[in-house]
């Protein structure tokens, strides 16, 4: 692990036009590292990324990655940068084939036969779907095919919002695996997840997001004692 | 007795289904809690009650009555209030305003009806019957603002005043308590009770547990689309499923 | 058998037309969100350029077809998209749905100023089918043209040629993707702008193929005739739902065929007269039914309008005293004009009676409506029928038809305004019903019947209002489920329909009302020829027929009392239900309201205004034609002026009316004096002229547009600051600078122009230099003014420290907060 962070946050105010919704959250991700994001909904935890993702400019704070403030980079200028974003839901057009999928991916500037090697040996069921309408695969194959961009463009930072949401839990951890594998090729991953447990047999270091502010951070074995409560309606200030 | 009776209810999304064949009573003067994980169906749900969504299968009753037809402002009119997860403020008119021309719609089609649900006619006048909501959202030292310019948590207050004003004997609420902060959640927790001592009854999602565990009488967990356990808040804390919806199973 | 083939290929031919032009729409639209209403007047303009190209004689001319096809297709057209989406379509994004309407808008009519100004003359211009036009082939007798031949292939290239950029190219499935999640294209590192850019030069090349191929099939260029027929295509875009291209293509067909089917039926419109020109309306019918069938988004959470857009009621006394300062203003200014200014000025304030409709439907109930100047126009033609129209039981008959008008409108109406408003409502009624039966009683038993009147009574007016209204319901009630760019569309196509079947309608309609007069009791012809002369009004016995001053008051004091209506009924409880149902019409719903009832009302209600004003306007011209001043175009002007003004205010209205009808006319008429006095500069100034007159508006709506509180919030903001203290020096020497050369201009001192150039500057000048001095002083202070963004409850110590920082010893800030909320 290197001392200075690929990305980080420092004391961002964020939110959608005058609420604010993170109230200074600073966090910090190296290479290799697994960064779980957790907490209930509307703890902000989507929010952050977006922040990290260029989806949302901060209202104050920086965004720094490798070092250099990129809060007013676009997310396009990011993602060719080698900042990989998979958001909620799926992140695959619905309406575009398994095929031209890929071909949106070679946006990053890898070549697309690269792009079909990688995806289509990682997943050979998406070969035998590549003319089908993504919308139309099944919803572990749709996620597969969002994370084929996730190991075809090489980004150096891979940031996951609700991976599990709506899959059968073989499935989410199928996905796990994969991040894991990809966190040992010295990609730094940042993930928001809601289901905590399957998360943290992964992560290094994980969060807890609760109203806007990072209530807890450690290692994953340091905070699960918290999670039940911060989920099921413990007040914050009693724990 | 129930105030609200869901039937079999199934929404689809194309291929997607947003709620599978559920079925949920609401009794009359208690509070019904609605929770789960994102997507869960929740809001879903709450559309096809007040008739923002028509559902694929299922029926709908209200107060005895089948309402899963019937249009949106036909079901406001019998007694069904709800506010919005997104809120839906008339963001060109005061904090007043906003609960005034409430009061007023209701002033309109309650025009040839029986005359008891009729402002300003023996019973309240429009000023009082606002002045009364706004007392009881405790907003009146914003009353005259914009409601642009307030807090989510006090604009939260403001849709739920101005539901109100329908005097509905359904409330719905649809995560009321996102944006408020500690003491206005527990105050809140606090109207919400009163407001079933005079024969409200409330359905409640929120994700703030702390208000739901604290409120409810009865909490609904839904997940996928189907609710998975029903129970007292005590129960539900300690509900092996309900964990795993939350967390994910323990693998 | 032959004449199926000829009348088919003929469908067939302007089929494929109208669905290349409409595949271009559905392109643009699907990948940047907006309705590109200045399509058709790309498709014009270039048409325009390629005839220059191949067939004008003094310059360009005689280039071989390849190459001019070449230039104009792949030069010019992708150029005019490129520009357009760079320069202005790419700062609509997040706009509300009138700014996104109103600024094609505004570059649809700049295309019609500029191609006016560039082909001015009324030369002939006639562009001729590819290979000639006695290239033909023959299936049977049915001749066949190699134009209408090589149409169809064309149509049929490009949609493979669309399909294979869609679906086989990289740069087609980024547009894809971006109709799909734009978001996640950025995700992906894509750049939607590129994808946006390259649909938008696309769009402009589908646009001038159409144009340049259909062209031919005119008589002549003609810059509104050609626009139209472009438009056209946009009923086929509606029928693939602005998304499907083969469902887009095969509506264009559809059209097609049916204009054509309907002409061999009708035998071009010979057989059934009245239908005559349904002939050329026919598209905008079918674009109405379509819209009307189109299913409709539900109702959702979440929709509430983020836009900026903010506007302040104003109170009924502060409205009543402003219309008294108007009226002086309008009654001081009339001392120094000419009869000719006087004229120009009257027309002004008509036709801001006519926006004021506007003020009530989109700007406090944001229902968008394009044909302001259609219900206008009716207006006016209900008002001479009635008062000109011939036959001696015309009156009689009127009248009884408006009592049974009259009853149905309050009866759609009426429920919608509470308790009060019912019982005011049935009165107005009874009362106006009452009168009218009374006024025509008197007149056909004195024996001179109600026709062929010199003048226009008062009970003219109330018609066109009624008969107007009564329209307004009628067009409101199957489009109630319409919202946004639907409803206006629908309105538009209505527009198009009143320009073509009403004004252009030669026959006269007989019509016989039970248990009154023998047999043909109303019967008129409902525009002449082309022409209405519409008398000038006549009651109280005032002279307006001869006193133009009288006429320009009467404008005034109509509009401030329309005015302080609207003031009122906006801060009533109806006023509070219509902001409500703008703001989020899924609340309103939710607390019970049926909104169907209330737009009802407020529609029924604009048309009304606009009728009234209709009629006003009309009787101030005297004449009223077929193509001036009510048709589609000039209404599309106003609704633009009226949205640039401040549609949400009434003062905004009378910006936009003035604006419209006298400020180009003015700066056009002062470079026209300029170019007389000044003969050596003469080409310069006649350019600066024709500049003024043909682009002005379009380009002021381009520029302007974008504000979504209009002129009006701007002015009252800059005089804001004037009312303080600290500017009470600059108020009150600019206000006495104002009035000395005013009154220099009334003892004939100085011109009428030399007035309006040191007048109107000192105008301008003053909120600037207010403001500018309030800075000044906030500036000697070294506090920060990041304090005045007040945003918070601001205490009166807070205040009363911050006054002492910034320097100022009155109350500005607190004026400021609360007349325009957040500064920031």
């Amino acid at each position: 692990m290197t001392s200075h962070p690929i990305l980080s946050l420092e004391n961002i105010y964020a939110g959608y036009s005058h609420i604010s919704i993170l109230k200074g959250v600073s966090l910090s991700l190296h290479s290799g590292q697994v960064y779980a994001l957790l907490g209930p909904n509307g703890g902000g935890k989507s929010t952050a990324l977006k922040v990290c993702s260029g989806q949302i400019k901060p209202n104050s704070g920086e965004l720094k990655i490798a070092g250099r403030s990129m809060q007013h980079a676009t997310p396009d200028a990011l993602a060719r940068a080698g900042l990989c974003t998979i958001p909620e839901g799926k992140g695959i057009f619905p309406n575009l084939t398994v095929h031209e999928n890929l071909v949106m991916m070679t946006n990053t500037g890898i070549a697309l036969e690269e792009i079909k090697t990688i995806a289509y040996e990682r997943f050979p069921q998406l070969s035998t779907r590549s003319t089908q309408l993504a919308g139309t695969l099944s919803g572990g194959e749709q996620q597969m095919l969002s994370m084929s961009r996730a190991l075809a463009t090489k980004p150096a930072i891979l940031l996951l919002d609700e991976l599990s949401m709506g899959l059968a839990p073989i499935i989410v951890k199928q996905l796990y695996e994969i991040v894991a594998q990809i966190a040992e090729e010295g990609i730094a991953v940042l993930v928001v997840e809601q289901f905590a447990r399957t998360v943290l047999g992964v992560a290094d270091t994980a969060g807890i997001m609760l109203n806007g502010q990072l209530l807890a951070e450690g290692l994953p074995t340091e905070i699960q004692h918290l999670l039940t409560s911060a989920y099921l309606g413990i007040k914050p200030n009693t724990l | 007795m129930n105030i609200l009776e869901i039937e079999e209810v199934t929404v689809r999304f194309g291929g997607h289904t947003a709620i599978n064949n559920m079925s949920l009573e609401v009794p009359v003067g208690t509070i019904t809690g609605l929770i789960g994980p994102n997507g869960a169906g929740k809001t879903t749900l709450f559309n096809v009650i007040s008739g923002l969504l028509p559902p694929s299968q299922g029926e709908v009753y209200f107060d005895g009555h089948k309402i899963t037809t019937i249009p949106p402002y036909r079901r406001a009119q019998i007694g069904l209030g709800r506010t919005f997860q997104r809120l839906e403020l008339f963001t060109s008119l005061t904090v007043k305003d906003n609960i005034r021309v409430a009061a007023e719609i209701r002033n309109q089609w309650s025009l040839g009806k029986n005359n008891d649900s009729r402002l300003g006619l023996g019973g309240l006048t429009i000023q009082e019957e606002v002045e009364k909501a706004i007392e009881l959202t405790g907003l009146a030292g914003i009353a005259d603002r914009q409601v642009t310019e307030i807090p989510t948590g006090q604009a939260r207050l403001v849709e739920l005043a101005r539901a109100l004003t329908l005097r509905p004997k359904l409330l719905m609420l649809d995560e009321p308590a996102s944006g408020q902060d500690e003491t206005e959640t527990e105050r809140f927790g606090n109207l919400l009770r009163t407001l079933t001592l005079n024969g409200i009854a409330i359905l409640l999602v929120e994700h703030d547990m702390g208000l739901v565990m604290t409120v409810c009488d009865l909490v609904h967990v839904l997940d996928f689309g189907e609710i998975i356990s029903i129970g007292t808040p005590e129960e539900i804390q300690t509900n092996k499923a309900v964990l795993d919806a939350y967390l994910g199973s323990e693998s | 058998m032959t004449q199926f083939i000829t009348f088919t290929v003929i469908g067939l031919a302007t089929g494929a037309i109208y669905a290349i032009a409409s595949a271009g729409l559905v392109v643009t639209y699907t990948t940047s969100g907006i309705f590109n209403f200045s399509h058709g007047a790309i498709g014009m303009f270039t048409a325009f350029v390629y005839w220059q190209l191949r067939w004008d004689d003094s310059w360009g001319g005689q280039w071989p077809a390849p190459i001019a096809l070449i230039f104009v297709l792949l030069v010019i057209a992708p150029l005019i998209g490129i520009l357009l989406q760079l320069a202005v379509m790419r700062g609509l994004e997040g706009t509300s749905e009138t700014t996104k309407l109103v600024i094609p808008i505004a570059v649809m009519l700049a295309f019609i100023g500029a191609t006016n100004w560039i082909w001015q003359g009324a030369e002939q211009r006639i562009p001729k089918p590819f290979f000639g036009r006695n290239a033909k082939w023959s299936i049977g007798d049915a001749y066949i043209t190699w134009h209408q031949t090589i149409i169809v292939i064309v149509a049929v290239l490009l949609a493979i040629g669309l399909r294979f950029l869609l679906f086989n190219t990289r740069a087609g499935v980024a547009m894809r993707a971006v109709v799909d999640n734009r978001e996640l294209v950025q995700l992906n590192g894509g750049r939607p702008d590129r994808a946006a850019l390259l649909s938008w030069a696309i769009g402009a090349i589908m646009a001038a193929i159409a144009g340049i191929l259909i062209s031919p099939l005119l008589g002549g260029l003609g810059v509104l005739a050609l626009t139209l027929l472009v438009v056209n295509a946009y009923a086929a875009a509606i029928f693939g739902r602005l998304r499907n291209l083969p469902l887009t293509f095969l509506g264009g067909l559809i059209i097609g065929v049916s204009v054509s089917y309907w002409n061999w039926l009708s035998g071009t419109g010979q057989k059934w007269p009245w239908l005559s020109e349904l002939r050329t309306s026919l598209p905008v019918v079918i674009l109405f039914v379509v819209l009307l069938l189109l299913p409709q988004d539900r109702l959702r959470g979440g929709r509430v309008s983020k836009t900026r857009e903010w506007f302040l009621a104003p109170t009924a006394g502060k409205a009543i005293v402003w219309s008294g300062i108007f009226i002086v203003i309008i009654a001081g200014l009339s001392l120094i004009l000419t009869l000719k200014w006087e004229a120009l000025l009257t027309r002004g304030l008509t036709m801001a009676v006519i926006a004021l409709s506007m003020v009530l439907l989109t700007g406090y109930a944001g229902e968008i409506n394009l044909a302001p100047l259609a219900f206008a126009g009716i207006g006016a033609i209900a008002a001479f029928q009635f008062e000109v129209g011939s036959g001696v039981e015309t009156g009689i008959g009127f009248a009884t038809l408006a009592v049974l008008l009259a009853v149905a409108f309050g009866f759609l109406v009426f429920p919608a305004f509470g308790i009060v408003g019912r019982k005011l409502f049935v009165s107005i009624i009874c009362f106006s019903s009452f009168v009218l039966v009374l006024v025509c009683v008197f007149d056909s038993t004195t024996g001179t019947g109600i026709a062929s009147r010199e003048t226009m009574s008062l009970t003219a007016f109330v018609i066109a209002a009624l008969v107007s209204g009564f329209t307004g319901a009628l067009v409101a009630l199957p489009a109630l489920r319409l919202r946004g760019l639907y409803l206006g569309l629908a309105t538009f196509a209505f527009a198009i329909f009143v320009d073509k079947m009403v004004y252009k309608q030669r026959q006269t309609l007989k019509l016989d009302v039970p248990f009154i007069g023998d047999g043909e009791d109303i019967s008129i012809n409902i525009f002449n020829n082309g022409a209405l002369n519409i008398p000038r009004p006549g009651f109280f016995g005032i002279d307006f027929v001869n006193n133009q001053w009288a006429m320009l008051i009467l404008s005034s004091i109509v509009f401030s009392g329309i005015s302080i209506c609207l003031v009122v009924l906006r801060r009533s409880s109806y006023g509070r239900q219509l902001t409500a149902m703008k703001d989020s019409p899924a609340a309103c719903a939710t607390l019970g309201m049926n909104m169907k009832r209330l737009k009802l009302s407020v529609f029924t209600l604009a048309a009304a205004i606009a009728g009234f004003g209709g009629a006003l306007h009309a009787s101030n011209l005297r004449t009223i034609q077929e193509d001036y001043p009510f048709t589609i175009w000039e209404g599309l002007a106003l609704f633009m002026l009226t949205v640039v003004g401040g549609i949400g205010y009434v003062s905004g209205a009378l910006i936009g009316g003035l604006v419209y009808a006298c400020a180009f006319v003015v700066m056009g008429d002062f470079w026209g004096k300029l170019a007389n006095d000044w003969g050596s500069f003469r080409w310069l100034f006649t350019v600066l002229q024709d500049f003024f007159l043909l682009l002005g508006p379009a380009l002021a709506g381009i520029g302007l547009g974008r504000n979504p509180s209009g002129i009006a919030s701007q002015f009252f903001e800059g005089y804001a600051s004037l009312k303080l203290k600290a500017n009470r020096a600059v108020l009150i020497i600019g206000l006495m600078g104002v009035v000395a050369v005013w009154g220099l201009r009334v003892i004939s001192v100085i011109d009428g122009w030399t007035f309006l150039l040191i007048a109107s500057p000192i105008l301008l000048l003053m909120p600037v230099i207010g403001e500018a001095n309030l800075e000044s002083k906030a500036r000697v202070s070294e506090s920060p003014l990041e304090l005045a963004g007040l945003d918070y409850d601001i205490s009166p110590e807070l205040l009363q420290e911050l006054d002492e920082k910034v320097g100022i010893a009155d109350n500005y800030l607190t004026t400021r907060t609360t007349s325009f909320g957040r500064r920031k």
